[in-house]
C-alpha cells in the first residue's frame, strides 16, 4: 500500500512538472522575458560554475587521458589517444558533467531562491502587482540554465583537451601536436551533435525541476531545504534516465541513418 | 445602490495536506462563504489566529482560487475571464502582505519601481517621479537606495504600503499591517492607510488581530470564526453586537465560547 502510495505521488509529481514545463512554453510563446534580465541571469549562472566546471573538465580531460593510456598502450595505438579521449568527453562525459555540476550549484541555488521567494511571498506580490511571476522570474531563469549549459559545455570541453594533453604528456610521453591530430578524425559531427543534443536536454530537465520544485515549495524553512534536496535528486535521476534514453535514440538512429557511431 | 467591487458567493476553500506517511487529505478553512465590498469602502476583517482570515484575503485577492464558489471583481467572475484579463484587473489591485513580501534583492526604490516598470509604459523619468512620490509619502525617501533587510519593521511595513500604492489601485488589501508594531507606529501607519484611501477614493480592505486599530479604520466590520464570517456592521455596532464570540474577541477574555476553537 506504502509503495503504491509513494508511486502515485511520484507519478503525481512528473506530471505536474510537465504541465509546469509546457506553461512556461506557452509563456514564452506569449511573450519573452526582458532580454536585460536573460543576459543577467546567463551571466550570473555561467559565473556562478564558471570555475567548478572548468577545474571538473580539466581533470575529468586527465581521467580519460590515464584511463585511454593504460588500454592503448598495450595496442600500440596511444596516437589515438586524443582523439578517443576528447571523443568520449565530447559524446558522453562532458554533457553529463555539466549537468551534474550545473545541478549541484544553479539548481540547488535557483530552487532555495525561488523557494524562499514562495514562502516570503515575494512570488504571490509579484502577481498582485499585475506582474506574472512565470513571465518575469521563471522564464529568464529557465532559459539562462539552458543557454550557460551550452557556454559551460565548451569551456569544459576546452579543459578537458587541456588535462588531457598534460597527462597524456607526462604518462605517455604524447606530445600536443599527436595529441590534436587525431581529434578532426575521430570527434565526427554526429559525436559533437549527439553531445549538444544531450546537453541541451539535460539542461531543460534541470532547468524543469528546479525552477518547479522552487516555485511550489511549501512550509517555511523546512520547505526550502526539502526543495533544495528534491531538486538534487531528481534533477540526477531524470539526467541518468534520460542519458541513457538518448544514448540508446542516437545509437538506434545513427546506426540507422548514418552507420558506424564513430 | 453602491456599486460591488468584490463579491465572494458561497465559496470553500479548501487545502490538501500531505501527512508524514505520505497519504493525504483535505483541510477546509472556509465554507460556503458569501461577502459583497463596494466602492469606496473600509472593510476590516478581524477574528481569531488561524482561522482563515489571511485564507479569506487571499481568496478575494485573486491568490488562491475556491475550491467550490466564485469571485467576482468590478462585476465580472474573475476565474471565467482569460489571463491577460484577469492581469487587467490585479493591476487595479494592490496588497500589503503579512510579511511584507518585499523583493529582498532590490533596493527599496527598486521595490516601488518593479510595477511600474512592470505594468506602465511610463517612461522612466515618470516612474522615478512616481517612486519618489509614493516614497516621500510614506517618509521612507531617505532610505531609497538602502535594501529592505536595512531598514526596521515599521519602516518594511511603509516600504510594504508604497509598493502596494504605487499603481494607485482602486482596491487595497492589507494583511495584518500592523503585526509586531508598537501602538504609536502602528498607528501612524493606519492614519497613513486611511490618509491615502481618502486621496484616492479606494477600496480598502484591512485584516487585523488588533480591535483598536479595526475600530480606527473600518467603515464596516467582519468575524471570521471556524470557516464562517459574520457581519457585525460598523464599529459602533460591533461594541454593541450580542454575540458572546464578538465580546469576548472584542474584550480579550480568556474563557468563552471562542476559546474551545482557537485553541
Amino acid at each position: 500500500m506504502n509503495s503504491l502510495v509513494i508511486l502515485n505521488s511520484v507519478i503525481d509529481e512528473i506530471g505536474s512538472a510537465l504541465l509546469f514545463f509546457v506553461n512556461i512554453l506557452k509563456t514564452l510563446m506569449r511573450r519573452p522575458c526582458s532580454r536585460d534580465e536573460l543576459f543577467q541571469q546567463i551571466w550570473k549562472v555561467t559565473m556562478q560554475s564558471l570555475v567548478t566546471t572548468g577545474l571538473a573538465g580539466f581533470f575529468v580531460g586527465a581521467i580519460m587521458a590515464v584511463q585511454f593510456t593504460l588500454q592503448m598502450r598495450e595496442f600500440g595505438a596511444l596516437g589515438y589517444l586524443g582523439g578517443l579521449a576528447t571523443s568520449a568527453t565530447v559524446r558522453e562525459v562532458g554533457p553529463l558533467l555539466i549537468a551534474f555540476m550545473l545541478a549541484g550549484k544553479v539548481g540547488a541555488f535557483t530552487s532555495a531562491e525561488l523557494g524562499t521567494m514562495r514562502v516570503t511571498e515575494q512570488l504571490d506580490a509579484i502577481r498582485c502587482l499585475g506582474a506574472d511571476p512565470l513571465q518575469e522570474i521563471i522564464l529568464p531563469r529557465f532559459l539562462a540554465i539552458i543557454c550557460a549549459s551550452f557556454f559551460l559545455l565548451g569551456l569544459g570541453l576546452v579543459m578537458s583537451i587541456g588535462g588531457g594533453i598534460l597527462l597524456g604528456g607526462l604518462l605517455a610521453q604524447v606530445s600536443v601536436e599527436e595529441y590534436l591530430r587525431h581529434i578532426p578524425a575521430i570527434v565526427t559531427l554526429s559525436s559533437i551533435a549527439n553531445g549538444l543534443v544531450k546537453c541541451f536536454i539535460f539542461a531543460v530537465i534541470l532547468a524543469t525541476v528546479c525552477t518547479y520544485k522552487g516555485y511550489t515549495t511549501t512550509g517555511g524553512a523546512k520547505g526550502v531545504g526539502l526543495a533544495v534536496v528534491n531538486t538534487a535528486v531528481s534533477t540526477m535521476v531524470g539526467i541518468v534516465v534520460a542519458d541513457w534514453l538518448t544514448s540508446f535514440i542516437a545509437d538506434v538512429a545513427i546506426r540507422a541513418f548514418v552507420g558506424s557511431p564513430f | 445602490m453602491a456599486l460591488s467591487v468584490l463579491e465572494l458567493k458561497n465559496v470553500t476553500v479548501r487545502f490538501n495536506q500531505v501527512g508524514a506517511k505520505g497519504t493525504s487529505t483535505d483541510q477546509e478553512i472556509l465554507k460556503d462563504l458569501s461577502l459583497t465590498i463596494v466602492k469606496g469602502e473600509r472593510v476590516a476583517i478581524v477574528g481569531p489566529s488561524g482561522l482563515g482570515k489571511s485564507t479569506l484575503l487571499k481568496t478575494l485577492a485573486g491568490l488562491i482560487r475556491p475550491t467550490v464558489g466564485t469571485l467576482w471583481v468590478e462585476g465580472q467572475n474573475f476565474y471565467n475571464l482569460s489571463s491577460s484579463q484577469q492581469q487587467r484587473l490585479l493591476v487595479k489591485m494592490g496588497m500589503l502582505f503579512q510579511r511584507n513580501a518585499l523583493f529582498d534583492s532590490m533596493k527599496n526604490g527598486e521595490n516601488v519601481r518593479f510595477p511600474l516598470k512592470e505594468t506602465t509604459h511610463k517612461s522612466a523619468i515618470e516612474i522615478e517621479a512616481i517612486v519618489d512620490q509614493f516614497l516621500a509619502a510614506v517618509g521612507l525617501l531617505h532610505a531609497k537606495d538602502l535594501y529592505p533587510d536595512e531598514i526596521s519593521g515599521g519602516m518594511q511595513k511603509r516600504l510594504g504600503i508604497a509598493r502596494a500604492m504605487a499603481l494607485e489601485p482602486e482596491i487595497l488589501f492589507y494583511d495584518d499591517p500592523t503585526a509586531g508594531l508598537d501602538p504609536i507606529t502602528s498607528r501612524k501607519i493606519i492614519e497613513l492607510m486611511i490618509n491615502l484611501q481618502k486621496q484616492k477614493q479606494s477600496t480598502l480592505v484591512v485584516v487585523t488581530n488588533d480591535m483598536n486599530r479595526a475600530f480606527q479604520v473600518a467603515d464596516r466590520i467582519f468575524f471570521v470564526f471556524k470557516k464562517d464570517i459574520l457581519s457585525t456592521g460598523s464599529p459602533e455596532e460591533t461594541r454593541k453586537c450580542a454575540d458572546p464570540r464578538v465580546q469576548q474577541f472584542i474584550h480579550g477574555r480568556p474563557e468563552g465560547p471562542l476559546t474551545e476553537v482557537s485553541a
